[in-house]
Parts: C-alpha cells; sequence; structure tokens
C-alpha cells in the first residue's frame, strides 16, 4: 500500500461532521502521502478542513466527527483500525502537534517544564533530573533560556509560548510534526524567527513536517511540496516550485494571484464567492461555482485527481485550460464574470 | 508574603470592622428598647437612671461605641440578660458545635460535588447525568428545613436508625466536655444532619463543576493534552477537573456565608446546640449579648472562609498572586 519512505499515507479519507442540521461533509476523497524527511505544506481558505484532517490523523475528532471511509496508515498500521489504547501510544511518540493557537494550547495552571514531562511521562519512565535535563535540552533547541522552564504560561510572551510548545512538539522525537497554522496569532518578526527555527530543527532533527496554514506564501517559503485543499478535498498536489511555476488548478492560480509578490507591480486579488456550504449537496466540483472554467461538466461530475509529472496531481476537468488561464488570471474581471454568472 | 497577601489581610481586617460598626449601630437603632428586659420600666426613675449609668448609657454613642470595640478586642461580650454568665462562655461549646457540623458536611459536599460533576460532565449525556441533574435542581429549591424533618421522619421515626435531635444521648455526658467530642454517640447524633446538610450542599458545586467541565473540554489546553497521548483519566483529572476547580473556589465563600447562615435552620429542626440554634432562642428572650455576639461569629466565620477561599484560589490559580 505504501512505498519505503513514506510515514504516514492517508488513502481515500471521508470525515462527516454530524449536527443538528444534518451531516457536514467536512473530508472527502482525501489521499495525501507524507514522506521521511519532506516538509509538506497544507493550504486553503479558513473552513475547508485543515484542522479536521489533522485532527483525523492525531485522533482527537470532537464527539461529532466521524470517520465514514478511508485509512491512515503509519508504517504498516492502520491508525483508524488500532485499539483506543494502542492509538494513544503513538500519539505525540509518533506524531507530535504544534496548535493553531499555542497561545491557548498550554494549560494556565500547571508550569511548562510540568507539561512537557507530562507528555513524556506518558510513553516511558523518566527520573527527574532526566527530565529536567531533557526540558533545558529542548529549551535550548528553540531558543529560550532553560532558566525559564519551570514559569507558568502566563510569564511567557507569545513567541516563547509558542516555541515551548515546540519545545514539547520534539520531545519524544516524533517521525512527523504537524504544525496547524502555528504564527497566526504572532507577529510578522517572531513568525520569521519561529519559522526559520522549525526549519533549521528540521534539517537537524530529520522529522516530517506538516506545515497548515491559508498563506501560501508561507508555504511556498518553507516546504517542498504543496497540497492545496479546497472545501474538504485535496484539489492539487505536486512539488512547490512545480505548482508556483505551473498550477494547474483554477483554485491554485487564484490562491497563488491572491499574494502580492514583493518587488512586483501586480495587485493581489481575492477569489470573489465563498466556499459552499458543507451541508449542501455538493454535486460535482467543489469549486464549480467560483470557477471561471467551469463547465456542465464540472457542475455534475466530481473530477477525478489526474496524475501529470513529477508527483504532480489536480482535480480538475480542465487543468489543460490552465495556461491559458494563469495568463488573464491577474485581470480581477476574469473572476467576477463567474459568481456573476452563478447569481444569476 | 507577598504584596498580595498583605492586601488580602487588610482587606479582611476592613471587613471585619465594617461589618463591627454596622452590627453596633444597626442593634441600637432597631425598635424597641433592649434594656427594657434588664431595667425594667417599673422600677422608679431614679433607679433605672442609675442602672444605666452602670451599664454606661449615659455616655454619648460614639464613646460606647469604643468601649464595646476595645472589649471585643479581648473577646468581653458581656454579660447575657438571660443567665448572667459571660457571653463568652456561652457561645465558645455552642461555635465548635456549629463548626463540626457546617464544615465537615461543606468539604464532603464540595469534595463529592467536583468529583461527580466532573465525572458526569465530562462523559456528556449519560442517563446518570440526566437523572443527577434533575434531582440536584430539585433539592437545591426544596426547604432546608423539609428536607431535614422529611430525614427524621423517614430515618429516624420509621427507620429507627439515628436519633431524632440533639448533640448526644440525654445523660450521656452530664458535663458536657470535650470528651464527648469523641464518642461514638456524638458521631451517631452527627450523622443525619450531617448527611442532609451534605446532600444539600452538594448541589451548588455538582452543578457548577459540571457545566465549568462542559465549558473546559472545548479548550485547546484539553486537545493539547489529549494529543499527548494521556490517558483520559489523566486528561480528566489533571487538566479538565483542575481548572474547573476555578469557579468552585470563587464561589465558596459565598456558599459558605450561605451553609453558616443555614445552620440555624438546620439546628433548629436538630435540636444542635450550635451557634444558630442559641440565636433563635437568644432572639425570643430578648437575650441581646448574646444574639449580638452570635451575629458577630457567624460574620466571622464567614469572612473567615472567604480568607481560606482565596487561599485555595491562589493554590489552585498561579495567575492570581503574580500578577
Ligand atoms: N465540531 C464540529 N462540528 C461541526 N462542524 C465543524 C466542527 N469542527 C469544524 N467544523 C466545520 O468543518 C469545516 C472545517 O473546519 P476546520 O477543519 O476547522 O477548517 P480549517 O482548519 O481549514 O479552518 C468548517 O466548515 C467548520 O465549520
Ligand atoms: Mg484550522
Amino acid at each position: 500500500m505504501s512505498d519505503t519512505t513514506s510515514v504516514i499515507d492517508v488513502r481515500n479519507l471521508d470525515v462527516v461532521y454530524h449536527t443538528a442540521n444534518g451531516p457536514a461533509k467536512a473530508l472527502f476523497n482525501i489521499d495525501m502521502t507524507i514522506s521521511a524527511g519532506e516538509r509538506i505544506g497544507l493550504v486553503g481558505e479558513s473552513g475547508c478542513g485543515k484542522s479536521t484532517l489533522l485532527k483525523t490523523i492525531m485522533g482527537v475528532l470532537p464527539p461529532n466527527g466521524e470517520v465514514t471511509c478511508g485509512a491512515i496508515h503509519l508504517g504498516s498500521t492502520d491508525l483508524l483500525k488500532l485499539s483506543e489504547d494502542a492509538r494513544r501510544k503513538t500519539r505525540w511518540a509518533e506524531i507530535s502537534m504544534i496548535t493553531q493557537s499555542a497561545l491557548n494550547a498550554l494549560n494556565p495552571v500547571k508550569r511548562i517544564d510540568a507539561q512537557i514531562i507530562e507528555a513524556v511521562r506518558a510513553h516511558r519512565e523518566i527520573s527527574k533530573a532526566d527530565g529536567k535535563a531533557l526540558v533545558a535540552k529542548l529549551f535550548e533547541m528553540v531558543g529560550v533560556s532553560p532558566e525559564r522552564a519551570h514559569d507558568y504560561p502566563h510569564q511567557f510572551s507569545g513567541g516563547m509560548r509558542q516555541r515551548a510548545v515546540i519545545a514539547m512538539a520534539l520531545a519524544l522525537e516524533p517521525k512527523v510534526i504537524i504544525a496547524d497554522e502555528p504564527t497566526t496569532a504572532l507577529d510578522v518578526i517572531v513568525q520569521d524567527q519561529i519559522f526559520t527555527r522549525l526549519r533549521a530543527l528540521q534539517i537537524e532533527r530529520g522529522f516530517s513536517m506538516i506545515l497548515v496554514t491559508h498563506d501560501i506564501a508561507l508555504v511556498v517559503e518553507n516546504c517542498g511540496r504543496i497540497c492545496v485543499m479546497y472545501a474538504g478535498m485535496i484539489v492539487e498536489t505536486g512539488e512547490t516550485h512545480d505548482i508556483v511555476r505551473r498550477p494547474r488548478h483554477p483554485y491554485t492560480i487564484g490562491l497563488l494571484n491572491a499574494v502580492s509578490v514583493l518587488g512586483s507591480t501586480k495587485e493581489p486579488i481575492a477569489i470573489p464567492g465563498s466556499p459552499p456550504n458543507l451541508f449542501d449537496k455538493l454535486e460535482g466540483c467543489r469549486f464549480a461555482p467560483r470557477c471561471p472554467l467551469a463547465s456542465a461538466l464540472c457542475h455534475g461530475q466530481v473530477p477525478p485527481a489526474t496524475p501529470l509529472d513529477n508527483g504532480h496531481s489536480v482535480r480538475c476537468h480542465h487543468w489543460e485550460q490552465a495556461d491559458e488561464f494563469a495568463r488573464r488570471a491577474s485581470d480581477p474581471n476574469v473572476w467576477g464574470t463567474a459568481v456573476q454568472s452563478e447569481t444569476t | 508574603m507577598s504584596a498580595f497577601w498583605f492586601r488580602r489581610l487588610w482587606q479582611t481586617v476592613l471587613t471585619l470592622l465594617t461589618m463591627l460598626t454596622l452590627m453596633f449601630f444597626m442593634f441600637r437603632m432597631l425598635p424597641g428598647d433592649p434594656m427594657a428586659t434588664v431595667i425594667s420600666p417599673a422600677l422608679y426613675p431614679k433607679a433605672q437612671e442609675t442602672l444605666r449609668i452602670q451599664f454606661g448609657l449615659d455616655k454619648p454613642l460614639w464613646e460606647q461605641y469604643f468601649v464595646y470595640l476595645k472589649n471585643l478586642a479581648v473577646f468581653d461580650f458581656g454579660l447575657s440578660f438571660h443567665t448572667g454568665r459571660p457571653v463568652a462562655d456561652e457561645i465558645s461549646g455552642r461555635l465548635l458545635n456549629t463548626i463540626l457540623l457546617v464544615f465537615p458536611s461543606m468539604i464532603a459536599a464540595y469534595g463529592l460535588g467536583a468529583l461527580v460533576g466532573a465525572i458526569v460532565g465530562w462523559r456528556r449525556g449519560s442517563k446518570i447525568e440526566t437523572v443527577l441533574v434533575f434531582l440536584s435542581t430539585s433539592l437545591q429549591s426544596a426547604p432546608v428545613f423539609w428536607l431535614s424533618m422529611l430525614a427524621i421522619l423517614f430515618f429516624s421515626i420509621r427507620l429507627d436508625l439515628f436519633p431524632i435531635g440533639h448533640i448526644v444521648s440525654p445523660g450521656m455526658f452530664p458535663e458536657e466536655n470535650w470528651r464527648m467530642y469523641f464518642s461514638a454517640d456524638f458521631l451517631h447524633h452527627l450523622a443525619l444532619p450531617f448527611m442532609v446538610n451534605t446532600l444539600y450542599q452538594f448541589c451548588f458545586p455538582f452543578l457548577l463543576m459540571r457545566s465549568s467541565i462542559l465549558a473546559t473540554v472545548g479548550e485547546d489546553y484539553i486537545e493539547l493534552a489529549k494529543m499527548k497521548g494521556l490517558t483520559d483519566r489523566r486528561v480528566l483529572y489533571h487538566h479538565a477537573m483542575r481548572n474547573s476547580l476555578l469557579p468552585l473556589a470563587t464561589t465558596l465563600p459565598m456558599t459558605l456565608g450561605w451553609a453558616v447562615a443555614g445552620s440555624v435552620v438546620i439546628e433548629t429542626v436538630f435540636s444542635w446546640p450550635g451557634l444558630g440554634l442559641l440565636m433563635v432562642e437568644a432572639v425570643g428572650r430578648s437575650d441581646y449579648p448574646v444574639v449580638q455576639a452570635a451575629f458577630l461569629l457567624i460574620a466571622v466565620l464567614t469572612v473567615a472562609g472567604t480568607l481560606i477561599a482565596d487561599l485555595l484560589y491562589t493554590l489552585l490559580d498561579p495567575r492570581i498572586v503574580n500578577e
């Protein structure tokens, strides 16, 4: 099923949230492979299901979330088939996570070193002295003075708390570290420092990393591979430079368009309209209502994942028109018409 | 000692002083002449006047106030109108009885309420949850004297499991010394009022803990705790419950006040010779010095409870002292 270098292999994953308004189809047909030692970026507008995918991988979906089909292989074991206790043991030891809001991710009433050692203790014995030494080492790795390890979270600045969570994520030397919008709450300078540190650590330690963000520029800067998500589906995936140079999905083109490139005169444009309601029936391509290229086919049939060269894959019926579309996509009117035609 | 505790102590002193003052003037503004029970209006005016001077009632109010403060400082609450003995002697045993009734049942109620509330809130949607929430809300709105009487009717009269009232069996300890508190007979008498009070006091922390846990479940640090691979129990006891205790600690002074005040009712129904019962008796006899002292002690108990609750709170939440 999975080749030798893949660490996590997500296959055909569907997740539904059961709500009072009926089921919300949060993830549909997700395929994603994370190889050993790679940095992969997951991008998409907020609400497209990035956190849901990560929580499913971590096995901490809220009670109303249900995996309706699919498999998540970690090495050769399917995480979804493990007992709760076996699953618990893989958490953090194999895959750890730097959460979206690290500011609130630390328990306010417990000392930071205790929270880190607690994570280690959940998986193996560690003496008091060893624990202390480990925390000191981790703090040095993330660039916080080890003397501060015995502080409470409220005594830390936002950036320091984020670093503390990174230290915690490194504690058990997991194979994969997931970073879910790790710096959204921080200012740009701190954000930059943290990413530099994370990249350096990743190269030094060799873990795989999934970086999740709504900011495609961050992914382009930090990741070798990109998965573009839209409304619960991965619409395009491939090497970063392939995707940046030659995006094949209109949504990816739109996302790249929305980034202002430093020094260029290009005005960033946002894609008009909003993602579909996940409670709706959702036939065909989920992006079709906002897509200037959409045809009757798009509204009726889900586009299959089309493999291109170099691991590039796209879910679009009209990917062959992408080059031509990309040339005119910087004109806001091109996007406007799609939304107008949808409303009329 | 930190600035926080210094400030807190200072506030306590101020609260107590305000209370003393209010109480002093309140009793003097009440309609009716308290002295009427001591200085009979039937006496000659001259004799009345002499007695007034003896009691210091001829002095201006502010001077009386300072005498009152000075006496309080040495625990001199005056003499009981009824027995003629010092109020301090009358009251000290009663105070202990109230403390023995109220505090253990508060501790039991809060311990149980927090634990059961946490477990029930954590496993949201169980049948037990529905039943317990229904029972607690009903119990909470039931008058405590009614509960007490039901308990006596059922457990004491119908089943004959517990004595009907009092603190020890009559004649067991004619001298009422400390020895009686260590007797099985005392515990036997304590059991029923203790259980009724515990049950009654259980509802509030139980309901509060349950809703507090429900609010905590969605917190990011709970999710992180789960992702760290902690067992479900550890996440509940070390993270969710620990944080959900904070509202319980904040409301503890208030409920402690209710409990101490509510002991008046329980003590009356169970003929428990505590401060509350003493107060009821003293009011009936217009024994003002005793009433005033009992009032004061109930207030002091409440303020002391508040201080304890604050201590608890700072132990629970490091953000308080550090800020
Ligand atoms: N517990 C939940 N119950 C119902 N719907 C949810 C729940 N959590 C998330 N969703 C919905 O699922 C979709 C994906 O959410 P999320 O994975 O958080 O997106 P992202 O991380 O990309 O911003 C959103 O539409 C969100 O409203
Ligand atoms: Mg998210």
